[in-house]
């Protein structure tokens, strides 16, 4: 046995389903040992950036670890977007980087590049394996600290001696020690007594979900607490599907981009339990104010998130299913019927005015990019998972997409453009048996665009619904509300046309550019369990 | 408002990066930073003062706690600290300057009760530990004597809590003597002496 034989065997020990890479001299050994582990699959992707987004598709449906291994030098730089963007979205990842031989390190040798250096503020560890002996120690820490805490990317940079250095002895370990990292769990009980006591007095009780409330497992938990105890529940961009949209108690996505009523319900809330959510600039306009009127409960699993962009009066660490569940436990029950109703009324004239938008003229030729996805997402299957890309699709996807049973995955903390058919690849890998939309721009698909070539090759049927409309809307938005119209490298100008990109990667392609055929193009875009890209043409001058 | 962290840390390689790299990357500004090894080889001390007001200084905490390789970090404000600098001034003359160098640094050496050192024939050492406070006053004595400019400056505190902990320590100030009408200056950063 070598190294690269030991960390396969690791991998195998750690139930590794998918390794989603990219080969290179460096990493060589690694994919030479991995032709004998049956149970491992291996996905070549077109690009090491994907390869950081497919996995994290994958651990994010799953909630196991996703699993890269890439070469050394430009693959390994290759794959740092994928893994800022796992680490900005605290997605747990573990990615394998092949390194020129441990004797040469650091003398600037062929496809050499310090990516431990690289990444150290975009990854919660990383390894650089000095002896083969290490491996499964190495591992299965990286495996834990990936996975438990704040989720995130533990990167193993592994030379290419150690992967063929010889093993005496393979003893994986089944648990580990870090006297260094303990993550706290459980909540503090005084704390959440503090909370219990502070919620059976609030009037206007409020929740609000972030991307925690998906990685601890705790969406079911929150949405049985909010039901029992009749707390209202709004959600920033990562959280968005912690609730039902179309739950009652459910007043939609907050911040910016969010919906008025929601941001209306922050405001006049009480008393808010900050769940799993950073308090970050795009959901909380003013995070330094927020508390000013309301008891802010902040629950995070990492304590440094708690108080770095607002104080809270209460400070709770600990993982928010545990926390909930420990929080059920007690009879609070605030008075909440009036509050509840206001915030119903709220919604409604959001309803109304959204009604009113919709009898507007439509441009002839394209679509109302609103209608588009309320459209698509209410005909998607229950439990379909809804990939955002970046950029006015994820806006729109935000605010009107409806999520049932179904997932809403984006990357609202990196907001990485290429992100969605990557990270719907790893889905639909993840559960076959699940619907699986990817929905972006025509910029961010071109981003991504060679990913079609691993969707065909590994017959990994995702549909994708790109939103045409030849510019870089996010951007063009933008100049044209702060720079008055003055609008500077937005223009695409020398896209491709997406049918004959169909054709080549031998995918059905439909077109929709007339809402008349919407909902018989939808029908088709999702009638069978087959790739298909949708062209879905609006005007450049919708704003998000 | 200064804040002194004692941060216990993995004895590895790239671990000072990772905690340099945080207060990098956080915009955290690092005063003085004094790493070494502890009795326990496996483990190394890290003394970081940093100025910030009170968020930043809990930032700086719960950042440093989150580090895999720290092992457990503690605060101090200064007065709680036993704080020392270590001076380390190197002097050099020509033979037109040396009386009125050799007689200007005897008076300081005598009033601080400075180490000199000579292991050249145009330059000496003064090596000294120092409180804060004296330091300063050296150095505005040290301005009035020889005209001085800028003064490096890095402060080295060893923490109380009965425990001792061994820093490697580099300072230098470097004097150079320019004619015999202005005897010596200090030079702005002129190359460390490494002690």
């Amino acid at each position: 046995m070598n190294g690269a034989d030991a960390i396969v065997k690791c991998l195998e020990l750690e139930n590794v389903e998918y390794v989603f890479g990219y080969p290179g001299v460096a990493i060589c050994p690694f994919y030479n040992s991995i032709l004998n582990a049956a149970n491992i699959k291996t996905v070549l992707v077109r690009h090491e950036q994907h390869a950081g987004h497919a996995a994290s598709g994958y651990a994010r449906l799953t909630g196991k670890v996703g699993v890269v291994a890439v070469t050394s030098g430009p693959g390994a730089t290759n794959v740092i977007t994928g893994i800022a963007t796992a680490y900005a979205d605290s997605i747990p990842l573990v990615v394998i980087t092949g390194q020129v031989d441990s004797r040469l390190m650091g003398s600037d040798v062929f496809q050499e590049a310090d990516i431990s250096g690289a990444c150290e503020s975009f990854v919660k560890y990383s390894y650089i394996v000095r002896n083969a002996e290490d491996i499964p120690r190495i591992v299965k820490e990286a495996f834990y600290i990936a996975s438990t805490g704040r989720k995130g990317p533990v990167l193993i940079d592994f030379p290419i001696d150690i992967q063929n250095q010889k093993v005496n002895k393979f003893e994986y370990p089944d648990s580990v020690s870090m006297p260094s990292y303990k993550p706290t769990v459980k909540g503090n009980t005084k704390q959440i007594d503090k909370v219990v006591r502070e919620l059976k007095k609030a009037k206007r009780p409020l929740i609000c979900t972030g991307g925690g409330a998906h990685l601890s497992g705790a969406a079911n938990v929150i949405r049985a607490f909010a039901e029992k105890h009749r707390i209202p529940v709004v959600s920033t961009m990562m959280g968005l599907g912690t609730m039902p949209t179309e739950h009652p108690m459910f007043f939609g996505m907050v911040g910016n981009n969010g919906q008025a009523y929601g941001n209306r319900a922050m405001n006049q809330a009480d008393m808010i339990l900050m769940a799993g959510a950073r308090v970050a600039d795009r959901s909380i306009a003013r995070p330094d104010e927020i508390s000013m009127n309301k008891i802010l409960v902040h629950i995070d699993v990492d304590p440094a998130e708690i108080g770095k962009n607002a104080g809270p009066t209460i400070p709770l660490v600990g993982d928010l299913k545990n926390v909930f569940t420990e929080l059920d436990k007690e009879d609070i029950r605030p008075a909440t019927q009036e509050w509840l109703d206001c915030l119903a009324g709220y919604r409604k004239e959001a309803e109304e005015a959204k009604k009113a938008k919709a009898d507007l003229v439509i441009t002839p030729g394209t679509v109302d990019p609103t209608h588009f996805i309320h459209a698509l997402s209410d005909a998607m299957d229950k439990n379909a998972v809804y990939v955002a890309d970046v950029g006015q699709n994820q806006l729109w996807s935000c605010a009107n997409c409806i999520i049932r049973e179904g997932r809403f995955f984006t990357t609202g903390g990196m907001g990485c453009m290429g992100y969605s058919v990557p990270a719907a690849m790893g889905a639909k890998l993840a559960e076959p048996d699940r619907q699986v939309v990817a929905v972006c721009g025509d910029g961010a698909f071109q981003m991504c665009m060679m990913e079609l070539g691993t969707m065909r090759q590994y017959n990994v049927p995702v549909k994708i619904a790109v939103i045409r409309n030849n510019v870089l809307g996010l951007v063009r938005q933008y100049q044209h509300f702060t720079y008055k119209d003055r609008f500077s490298v937005i223009d695409l100008t020398g896209s491709p046309e997406l049918e004959a990109i169909a054709a080549a990667y031998g995918m059905k392609f439909l077109y929709l550019n007339d809402e008349a055929k919407m909902d018989e193009t939808i029908k088709a875009f999702l009638e069978n369990d087959e790739s298909v890209l949708l062209q879905c043409d609006v005007d450049p001058n919708e704003v998000a | 408002m200064k804040r002194i962290y004692n941060v216990l840390v993995k004895n590895q390689s790239g671990v000072l990066c990772k905690v340099s790299g945080l207060f990098w990357r956080r915009c955290f500004n690092i005063d003085s930073l004094a790493v070494g090894e502890t009795e326990d080889n496996a483990i190394s001390n890290m003394t970081i003062v940093s100025t910030g007001d009170d968020h930043t200084q809990e930032q700086i905490e719960k950042q440093l706690n989150k580090k895999i390789d720290v092992i457990k970090v503690k605060t101090f404000d200064e007065k709680e600290a036993v704080c020392r600098e270590l001076m380390l001034i190197k002097v050099k003359y020509t033979r037109d300057n040396r009386r009125d160098i050799i007689d200007n640094c005897a008076v300081i050496s005598c009033v601080f009760h400075f180490d000199q050192h000579q292991f050249a024939a145009d330059r000496f050492f003064f090596v000294k530990s120092l409180d804060l406070d004296y330091v300063n006053l050296f150095i505005q004595l040290f301005f009035n004597l020889l005209l001085g400019m800028v003064v490096p400056r890095a402060h080295n505190r060893h923490i109380g809590n009965g425990v001792v902990f061994r820093f490697a320590y580099r300072q230098g100030i470097n004097v150079e003597a320019a004619s015999p009408e202005q005897p010596g200056y200090f030079t702005e950063n002129t190359g460390l002496v490494f002690y």
